[in-house]
This record gives structure tokens, C-alpha cells and sequence, in this order.
């Protein structure tokens, strides 16, 4: 059965996220901020929290290896700092100890007698967001399975990696279906790479989440992405029910024209690999 | 007399025992056994299950009000315990994101030879008579350790058991009654060689699953006799990918001569 391997120190798993960085990302969506600027900030506390699970009071242990790459007016290239470059896919403890910057912000929490009060909360960031010129796809998904092939013949049991790519728009250098496919083969022996692909829009709530059937889709670039895009495993379904979706065994994990919610819920799901042990 | 007929344990990792997070105690002249499975995903389970297992063999509580005050006992001695540490940003999150811990605590009830189970989350008791299962809690399948558990936390505020009512529940649990959603009464009037076999999840969904294809895994875990030898059989069901890999504790308890009105 595949996607049941256990995750753990001796057999990691890895994320890879691929980011849209061109110009379109600077619309603004309803909340006020950029595309970009919430796409960033989603994924800086995706890895937060990815890290904060990991967290023991030895020690962050390396249950994951994670890597960002983004595409945009500058091509394709790392979406860490320089610390974290050497390879796409660097261990956990390693993010951990190597953010940006830590900014102090601030998070509602109940007060306890009905209320909300402000706490003070470390939000650690990796990822700056951007936004210039065109969507080279193709080139990124290529770069990403090339660095894929090498991490799966290193973790031949591992739970297969997880490539969550956020774009708002159309390839620039071609038609990214063939690469997109030949991803979703490379494998380890629990299964193939997991390709989530999510389409996000400035408008608010969660667009169409979860499809499983490209009729539905408006356009061709969409059900372009739909194609590219797993079927999502048994927990995962799980998952995105839990979150109030009504997905099936036969539904791509891929968000079209996702808001702010939807974007939250595709890196909060996306992320779900099975149990840590 | 309830008493102790073995107890063992088998990390997760054979390489490191240290980092195992299953606690257990035992304390005959309470007649109070106490097992919890520390969850992977917190700062310091290991600390956390620890400590539940040692207030769970100190405190008796006798009311509501008591449990409570005994469950807030234990997270004040975690959190004296962690607040020396000097953190770094994520240690600093996960502390406040908290530890999470099963408890299973048996013991002799107050009628001749039966026995009280306190259980939250997916630690199994089970009662046997000879190698046959009478009864489990508080599970009774092994597709139920797939959903989520409902664990002890050291944040207060997460401590609701699932959204039952916990005064409700501990105040059936003080009174004894048969069963209630974190308790069960196990009347042993009439059996023969009975026995409650405790198991962390790993051990407990591995049992159900064969029992109920009716293979005897009972019977196997009731045979163990030593540490090697619970060892050997989590390594190798491990090895088949019939049984989880994680930290694996059997506690198993007998009477002396069989419940007193046996």
C-alpha cells in the first residue's frame, strides 16, 4: 500500500515548494496585502510549523527535509537564504537554525472570559516575497525533478516527497504538462511524488478545492493544472473532509482561483504526511 | 490481590531506549497500575507521561474536584520543570503548543475482585479470561486507533477529553458505576484466570486486527515471559509491517488466586 510509510529521523520525507513569483503576484487580494506578501507569509509559518511539530526539548529532529524554489523575473532559484543553498532539499534543523530574521508579532488568543487579547508571538521568516516579470514553469518543475530523482535514490523507502507549487497564472516558457507528469513518476517504494498544484486569484474564500473531474474546470490552463496535479491519498482525503471539503478518492489535490482561505488550507493540508514516529 | 505477572517495553528506536516515551508504574500495596504513551508530536512527552504515571499512583482522587486538581498538579510540575531552560524560538513554540500523553490506570475496585479501568486516548486495557478476550476499553476495534486520540495535555484549556462533559465523567468514575466514557467497571465475579493486559497503541491495534481475523495474539502476548522475548515479537511483527513502529509497553495483571469470589 502506498503513501504508509513511517516518517521519522532515520527515514525523513521531503517538501518541496515551488512559488510564482512574476509580476501578476502584486495584485492585491481583498485583505489588502499582495499576493505575494500572503503566499509568503503562509509559507514562512507553514515551515514554522512544520519545525514546531519536529520540536523536541532535545532538539528539532529531522523528520523532514524542505526546499523552496521560485520562478519569476529573475528565472528560477532557491527561495532560501544563502545559508540554506547548497542543496534544494535541506534537513529541518538546519531551516530551523538558519530563518532570515525573527520578527516580534502579535496573535489574538482568548483571554478567558470571553474576550480576545493581543500576545506577542516570534514569527520566524525564510522567504521574501516578490513579484516581477514572467512564469517560467516549466524551467522550475524541471529543476525541482531533477533535484527529486536524486533525493528519492537516497531515501529509496521514504515516504515519497510533496511538491506544493502556487501560481497565479500561465506558463511563460511552454506548456509544463509533460514535466508535470514526468514528476509524478519519479518514486520511492512507498509511492510516487505527490504534485499539489494550487491556482490562487484575488478573491476572497477557497475557490474550487479538490476536484475530480477537469469538466468542471473554465479553462484550458486550468485543467492543465488539474491533470498535473496527485490524487490524493487516503489520509488525505481524511484531511481535506476534516477541513470541510467534500473531496473523494478520485480528487486531484489542486485549488483553482483559491483566496486567502484556500491557500491557507492547501499548505495546511498538503503538509499532512502521514504519522511522525 | 491484584498484582503485576510482567511489565516490558520496547523503543521505537532499539538504538536509543533513552528517548522511549511509554511510562508505566505499579504499586501493589495501592493495588494502582498505571500505564501512558507519551504522543510523538510534543516538546517532551517522555517528561509529561512521567509525571501522570507518578501522580496517578500517588493521588486517589475521591471527587471531580479532586481529579481536577490532581491533573492540575501535573502540569505545574512540568512547567516548573521546562521554564529553567533557556529556548530557542521553536522550542519556545512547541513548549507552548504542549506535550500530549495517554493515561490507563487500573485498579482493584472497591467490590471483591473486580477491577476499575481509567482510560483517555488509545492505550488498551484488556480483560482476559485464560486466552480468550471478554472485554476491551477503551477501544474495541482496530480501526479506531486510526482516528484521533484524546489525549492529556499540559495546555489546561486542550484537557476536554473529546467535548464530553469531564465533570459528568469523573463523577461516574468516583462512584464506581459500570461504565462511562472514560471509565469501565469489570465485574470478575465467576472467571477463571482473569487477567488485564494493558498495551500502548501499537500493541493494541496489532491485537485487535488478528483477534479479530481470528488469530490468537492474546494468547501470544499472554505467553511472553521475558523482555527478550516481548522484544523479539515487536521486531519481527515490526519487521512484517504487521505492527507499527513505535515505543511498545505490555503490562499484564493477575490475581493471586484468582478474583476473591471466584
Amino acid at each position: 500500500m502506498s503513501y504508509t510509510a513511517e516518517i521519522s529521523r532515520k527515514q525523513a520525507t521531503g517538501f518541496v515548494f515551488v512559488i510564482d513569483q512574476s509580476g501578476s503576484m502584486k495584485d492585491k487580494m481583498a485583505s489588502g496585502a499582495t499576493k505575494a506578501d500572503f503566499v509568503a507569509d503562509v509559507l514562512n509559518k507553514t515551515l514554522a510549523n512544520l519545525i514546531i511539530r519536529s520540536t523536541k526539548s532535545d532538539g528539532v529532529r529531522n523528520y523532514f527535509e524542505v526546499g523552496v524554489l521560485v520562478y519569476g523575473g529573475k528565472g528560477v532559484k532557491p527561495g532560501f537564504g544563502e545559508e540554506l543553498s547548497e542543496t534544494l532539499l535541506q534537513p529541518l534543523a538546519d531551516v530551523a537554525a538558519n530563518p532570515l530574521r525573527v520578527e516580534e508579532r502579535t496573535k489574538k488568543v482568548d483571554d478567558g472570559a470571553g474576550g480576545l487579547v493581543e500576545q506577542p508571538i516570534k514569527f520566524p521568516v525564510w522567504f521574501e516575497p516578490t513579484s516581477a516579470g514572467g512564469t517560467p514553469v516549466c524551467e522550475a518543475l524541471r529543476q525541482t525533478a531533477a533535484s527529486l530523482v536524486a533525493w528519492c535514490d537516497e531515501h529509496p523507502n521514504s515516504y515519497p516527497p510533496t511538491v506544493l507549487h502556487v501560481t497565479d497564472g500561465e506558463s511563460t516558457d511552454g506548456d509544463p504538462e509533460e514535466i508535470g507528469r514526468q514528476l509524478q513518476e519519479i518514486a520511492t517504494s512507498d509511492g510516487n511524488v505527490l504534485v499539489f498544484n494550487l491556482h490562487i486569484d484575488t478573491s476572497e474564500g477557497t475557490g474550487l478545492m479538490f476536484p475530480s473531474d477537469e469538466t468542471s474546470l473554465p479553462d484550458a490552463n486550468a485543467r492543465r493544472l488539474f491533470r498535473m496535479s496527485s490524487l490524493l491519498p487516503e489520509h488525505l482525503v481524511k484531511g481535506a473532509v476534516q477541513a470541510g471539503y467534500s473531496a473523494t478518492h478520485d480528487s486531484r489535490f489542486f485549488g483553482y482561483k483559491a483566496g486567502t482561505e484556500g491557500i491557507v488550507d492547501f499548505f495546511d493540508i498538503g503538509t499532512r504526511a502521514s504519522e511522525l514516529r | 490481590m491484584l498484582r503485576k505477572r510482567f511489565a516490558a517495553s520496547v523503543p521505537k528506536d532499539p538504538a536509543a531506549p533513552e528517548l522511549n516515551e511509554d511510562s508505566l508504574g505499579c504499586d501493589e500495596s495501592r493495588q494502582v497500575f498505571v500505564l501512558s504513551d507519551g504522543a510523538s508530536e510534543s516538546f517532551n512527552s517522555r517528561l509529561w507521561s512521567r509525571i501522570l504515571v507518578g501522580v496517578g499512583l500517588e493521588v486517589r482522587p475521591r471527587s471531580p474536584r479532586g481529579f481536577c486538581q490532581a491533573l492540575r498538579h501535573c502540569i505545574n510540575v512540568y512547567d516548573d520543570w521546562c521554564r529553567g531552560l533557556v529556548m530557542t524560538w521553536a522550542e519556545e513554540a512547541a513548549f507552548a503548543r504542549g506535550s500530549f500523553a495517554t493515561l490507563l490506570a487500573v485498579r482493584a475496585a472497591r467490590g471483591a475482585g473486580d477491577a476499575l479501568v481509567l482510560g483517555t486516548g488509545d492505550s488498551l486495557a484488556v480483560l482476559a479470561a485464560g486466552n480468550e478476550i471478554v472485554s476491551t476499553f477503551p477501544y474495541t476495534s482496530a480501526e479506531q486507533f486510526a482516528e484521533r486520540p484524546h489525549l492529556l495535555s499540559t495546555r489546561a484549556a486542550l484537557n476536554r477529553l473529546g467535548g464530553i462533559d469531564i465533570v459528568e465523567a469523573l463523577r461516574s468514575l468516583c462512584r464506581e458505576e459500570p461504565a462511562g466514557p472514560i471509565h469501565r467497571k469489570w465485574r470478575l465475579e465467576g472467571m477463571r484466570d482473569a487477567r488485564v493486559v494493558c498495551v500502548t497503541d501499537a500493541v493494541g491495534a496489532w491485537l485487535l486486527d488478528g483477534e479479530s481475523r481470528g488469530e490468537p495474539r492474546l494468547r501470544r502476548l499472554l505467553e511472553i515471559a521475558s523482555a527478550e522475548e516481548l522484544r523479539s515479537l515487536v521486531e519481527e511483527e515490526r519487521r512484517q509491517r504487521r505492527m507499527r513502529l513505535d515505543d511498545s509497553t505490555l503490562l499484564v495483571l493477575g490475581w493471586d488466586d484468582g478474583p476473591a469470589d471466584a
